[in-house]
């Protein structure tokens, strides 16, 4: 190796080590027995089971809705759009969740409306998919509104030439040729929704089975069981290495 | 005349000192027909929960106040039960060198402590208030955090990341951890509540008040 390689690995690797030694250390640490005992419980499979339905519903919701909205932002002159999206990513989940359920909650401002027609929002498995999307879809808007951005003005004038109106252009152009950046986009909104926890905690609660999510359950056991808290926390590290290695291997750009 | 085959649910949101008690005694299955589901967290946020129209049919809550607060704002459908008696203890971690008695407490290693807001941490004021100034302040020296919540205090000295925590008795028994005793004149007097949500409608089931029944006489057994 060069000085220069070397310096950059000296400089570097502590920060490795860091990332890199929790995760390790949860392998490593607790025993096959605690495992095992984890992955008996109910509260294992039953958070599993809302974690994955909740954050599937979360991702397609986010792709439906957020990529049309990054794709205007990206259209407009003014960057103020842009950064009413990055408020959530700003403030802390908790505080996210407290504002959902002054907005949603019974006798918050759109909830207190809703409640009228016997329609409940928070405390219901529809809390814990808005308090992921809350979080989770500004990740998604940057990242796309960016890879909007750098479509180059060809792409629109060729779509003028061709007699497309501006949703054509969106639809036959832009999206196909953004389909790898959507991908890798989803990953992530997808990992940040999975993993969503304060905002949850308040908004929609833990129940096990109905809102109880997987870091709410590691939560939950951390403080009564331990190994419960070790099996979830590496079923989902591995259920997120499974899922990026796939679209590693079946050649996407992530 | 049918038979109602429907299966109820009910939702018991408890504060976290009794997730030990909650889960350990069969309050899942006595009842037939019926689903229980509990929701663990500190007094405070079950209440506010509450408060925003969180689906709980019935609240245990660790201290009298915040029962206080959720009558005064017409959220229970009658007068709250106290429940239970409780006890502060020390506990410690077997990786630390031991203390032989509470007096000691201030020589710990590391402590954590309940914080102000929350039942646990109201309750071990009371305590700490009745000793000496000198020795509250050596103790408050070693004191490394403040949870909100008694059961991460548990869990912190379970896994030898602190050595002393001043919980309750019953989460003191759970852990199988060795603990220090308070001498009852020193003890706050600790009140556990219980009551019944309002809720549409506006009458309490009766699968809610088996539970709440069946849980009670539990708790006059212990």
């Amino acid at each position: 190796m060069t000085r220069s390689q070397i310096s950059f690995l000296a400089i570097s690797l502590p920060l490795l080590v860091v990332i890199l030694l929790p995760i390790a250390s949860l392998f490593l640490v607790p025993s096959f027995d605690d495992l095992w005992l984890g992955i008996q419980s109910a509260i294992f499979w039953k958070a599993l089971w809302v974690s994955g339905w909740t954050s599937i519903c979360s991702l397609i919701l986010i792709i439906l809705f957020a990529t049309p909205l990054a794709w205007w932002i990206s259209q407009q002159e003014n960057r103020i759009w842009e950064d009413f999206c990055i408020v959530p990513l700003l403030i802390p989940p908790t505080v996210v969740g407290l504002g959902l359920l002054y907005a949603f909650g019974q006798q918050g401002l759109l909830g207190g409306v809703l409640a009228q027609f016997n329609i409940q929002i928070a405390f219901q498995p529809i809390a814990v998919i808005l308090a992921q999307i809350v979080v989770a879809s500004p990740l998604y808007i940057r990242t796309l509104i960016h890879t909007f951005r750098e479509i180059p003005q060809q792409t629109m004038v060729v779509g003028a030439t061709l007699g497309l109106s501006q949703l054509e252009v969106f639809r036959l152009l832009i999206l196909p040729s953004c389909r790898a950046s959507i991908l890798s986009a989803g990953i992530l909104t997808w990992a940040r929704a999975i993993g969503e926890f304060g905002a949850t905690l308040l908004f929609a609660g833990s129940l096990m089975g109905k809102t109880q999510t997987v870091p709410l359950a590691i939560y939950n056991a951390f403080m009564q069981d331990v190994s419960i808290a070790v099996s979830l926390s590496i079923s989902l590290i591995v259920l997120s290495v499974v899922i990026f290695v796939f679209f590693r291997w079946s050649g996407t750009k992530v | 005349m049918g038979c109602s085959s429907q299966r109820e649910t009910i939702v018991i949101f408890a504060a976290s000192s009794l997730q030990h008690i909650l889960e350990e005694g069969d309050f899942y299955n006595q009842i037939p027909n019926t689903d229980v589901l509990f929701q663990f967290s500190g007094s405070h946020t079950l209440a506010l929960q509450i408060e925003h129209g969180a689906p709980a049919d019935v609240f245990l809550s660790a201290h009298p106040d915040v029962m206080t607060d959720l009558r005064n704002k017409d959220l229970l459908s009658e007068d709250p039960i106290s429940f239970g008696r409780n006890q502060l203890v020390v506990v410690q971690s077997p990786r630390f060198s031991q203390l032989n008695s509470f007096e000691e407490l201030p020589q710990a290693q590391s402590i954590v402590l309940g914080h102000e807001l929350s039942p646990i941490g109201i309750y071990t004021e009371t305590f700490l208030q009745q000793m000496p100034q000198d020795w509250q302040e050596e103790l408050y020296k070693k004191v490394v955090s403040k949870e909100a919540n008694v059961a991460l205090l548990r869990s912190q000295v379970l896994l030898g990341e602190v050595h002393c925590a001043i919980v309750y008795r019953s989460d003191a028994q759970s852990t199988k951890l060795p603990f220090l005793e308070i001498p009852n004149e020193y003890q706050p007097s600790i009140d556990y509540q219980i009551a019944y949500i309002k809720k549409e409608p506006n009458h309490v089931q009766s699968q809610t008040r088996q539970w709440v029944r069946l849980f009670l006489s539990h708790m006059k057994h212990k």
